[in-house]
């Protein structure tokens, strides 16, 4: 079942000479159970994409499809609570509310979305106790390790069970073990409480875990098997003869610049 | 649910002292006032108050006993007395004098009564005697006070000596206060034998205090005036002198509160943009944000406003206590006022807030 379906759409600002397009022309359908990992280099258009798919921005054209209801059709005013029963917002800097505690950061986001108070912080503690977090339930974000702020992030995200959930850079500001835990759980939202996630990532981890890998550059998908490493500064580079390229030892070598062909060719004296 | 603003306003413990400081200065500031006021209104109305008099007679163009002058030959007091519906009538002598006390200058408001009938004398007695005799003086307690008299001491009034045999309430005109001696006494020093300032007419049972004083005005050149009628043109005094300077203070106090509370809350919505932002971002309505807001200012200004109130009869009393003069009223309306007010202040003050945050972009959340 498709939970997010983006139609040709387009993000540009300005117009003229100082048009850029942020966003140009993407297509993608993520189903309900399914972890699409959204990669790219700084500027390709993936945090844009990311809130034009959560209706937070409003695309310059093109549809936004959840559950197969249009939301780019929808007023400013109903917006916001679609939003609330329909995605779970997962951000790379947790941004929990400093002056609540755990539970309450949850609870909250029911609250928002009608859930009764009662019933509402009910749901939370059975959340976060399923996350690990039953011990930490009164505390305050800045008594939380960045795991666990993650963690709390993540249940705030469930706790209107969202069939589509939306991660930014979930893992970068954890260590390795929490960003493991993170990407695990991620892969158990969408395994096991039937979820699609959406996660825009550099991280390994993530990538483990993700059913689909897309390569988002210049605001366009390109095929992923068609990027390989520059040999000189490890950026991921399409594999295509309009870049700059050598052959050494028989293999042909894809740089992302003329300075890194020219570094490389001057180490291997090619 | 939750109340976002309750908890980020408790949480920042310095920011809400200087809020609920703001307002309960400026609660204060107004409500000092408005009891000021009220009291001074009680003041100049008390003596009028609790004279026995259904009707106040007076020379012709009188406008009260502090503006005007009001000379009436005697021998108007029979022609009075024949008038129908009249009953008795007595006299009264009023001038303001200055006395000499503990080498300075101190006005008294002397007035010269009656004795026997009472009528025109003080109000309401706390010490001593309530009927001085020839040489003696009834003292209102705001002058004994404030000139550290006390019973049997002496006073001397325009070269004469006078006991103080009393003490009242009821004769404190804000400016000066009352002194009541005998009629006699009052003539011989104010050199009245033959007028008097005012007299004082009660209407005979039957007659109504409208007919005797169109009967009155209808057969002489005097004025004459029912006693709330009278009352409230020596309260114009308060109200034509004093209202529009309160009002300004009043003003100004509202503008003080409206400004901290404002800038308290406006600071602590720029600290908070960026969870406005995360609100917005996970699908908070603009009203829930609005809401909070608006009940940040209003916690601060409810607050603010119980303190107050609590200042305000704190420094009341003392002040009451300190300065004899300071005589204050606080009404419950003007309380009630003054709560008013303090829910106008929050409603300014969350406008400008308001107006940020809806304008907030809920992108701020996807920046690190």
């Amino acid at each position: 079942m498709t939970v997010l379906k983006l139609e040709k759409i387009f993000k540009i600002y300005g117009e003229g000479r100082t048009e850029v397009r942020a966003v140009n022309g993407v297509d993608l359908e993520v189903g309900a159970g399914e972890v699409v990992l959204i990669m790219g280099p700084s500027g390709s258009g993936k945090t844009t994409l990311l809130s034009i798919a959560g209706g937070i921005l409003k695309p310059t054209s093109g549809k936004v499809l959840w559950e197969g209801e249009e939301i780019t059709a929808l007023s400013e005013g109903k917006l916001p609570r679609r939003r609330l029963g329909t995605i779970g917002f997962i951000f790379q800097t947790f941004n929990l509310l400093a002056n609540l505690s755990a539970l309450e950061n949850v609870a909250l986001a029911g609250g928002l979305a009608g859930v009764r108070w009662g019933e509402a912080r009910k749901r939370s503690q059975e959340i976060l106790t399923s996350l690990g977090l039953q011990e930490r339930l009164i505390h305050f974000p800045r008594d939380l390790s960045g795991g666990e702020k993650q963690r709390v992030s993540v249940a705030r995200a469930l706790i209107n069970d969202p069939k589509l959930i939306l991660a930014d850079e979930p893992t970068a500001n954890l260590d390795s073990k929490a960003g493991h835990d993170v990407a695990d759980l991620l892969r158990d939202v969408a395994k096991k409480r039937s979820k699609a996630v959406v996660v825009v990532s550099h991280d390994q981890r993530i990538r483990d875990i993700a059913d689909r890998v897309l390569w988002l550059e210049d605001g366009k998908f390109k095929e992923l098997a068609k990027m390989v490493s520059d040999p000189t500064c490890g950026m991921q580079v399409e594999q295509s003869p309009e870049n700059p390229h050598l052959v050494w030892e028989g293999k042909t070598y894809y740089f992302c610049s003329a300075g890194c062909k020219k570094e490389f060719a001057e180490q291997k004296h090619v | 649910m939750i109340s976002l603003a309750r908890k980020n306003l408790f949480a920042e413990k310095t920011r809400l002292l200087i809020s609920v400081g703001g307002v309960a200065f400026s609660v204060l500031l107004i409500l000092v006032l408005l009891s000021l006021y009220q009291g001074w209104q009680t003041l100049i109305a008390s003596y009028v108050n609790g004279v026995k008099a259904d009707v106040w007679v007076m020379q012709e163009g009188t406008v009260d006993m502090f503006h005007s002058v009001t000379l009436i030959p005697i021998t108007f007091r029979e022609n009075l007395k024949e008038m129908d519906g009249v009953g008795e009538v007595d006299r009264l002598l009023m001038r303001r004098v200055s006395i000499e006390l503990g080498g300075k200058d101190v006005d008294l408001q002397l007035i010269g009564y009656d004795t026997v009938s009472g009528r025109g004398g003080p109000s309401r007695v706390v010490a001593g005697s309530d009927s001085p005799s020839r040489g003696e003086i009834i003292l209102d307690r705001v002058f004994t006070n404030s000139n550290y008299l006390k019973l049997n001491d002496e006073i001397v009034v325009s070269g004469r000596n006078f006991k103080i045999v009393g003490i009242s309430e009821g004769g404190n005109f804000i400016v000066t206060q009352t002194g009541f001696i005998p009629i006699e006494d009052a003539e011989e020093l104010l050199e009245m034998q033959i007028f008097a300032n005012y007299f004082l007419v009660s209407v005979k049972e039957g007659f109504g205090a409208e007919g005797v004083i169109q009967t009155i005005e209808a057969n002489s050149d005097l004025d004459a005036r029912g006693r709330a009628e009278f009352l409230e043109d020596n309260q114009g005094l308060v109200t034509e002198t004093f209202l529009p300077i309160i009002e300004v203070l009043v003003l100004i106090g509202f503008a003080v509160g409206v400004a901290i509370v404002g800038l308290t809350v406006y600071t602590a919505t720029i600290e908070k943009s960026r969870e406005y932002g995360i609100l917005k971002a996970i699908g908070a309505g603009n009203t829930y944000l609005y809401q909070t807001i608006f009940e940040q200012s209003l916690i601060s200004s409810l607050l603010g406003f119980a303190v107050g109130v609590a200042l305000t009869y704190a420094v009341d009393s003392a002040a009451g206590a300190l300065v004899p003069e300071f005589v204050t009223v606080i009404r419950p309306v003007d309380i009630a006022l003054v709560l008013g007010v303090a829910v106008l202040m929050s409603i300014f003050a969350s406008f400008i807030p308001i107006k940020r945050i809806a304008g907030l972009d809920p992108l701020v959340v996807f920046k690190s």
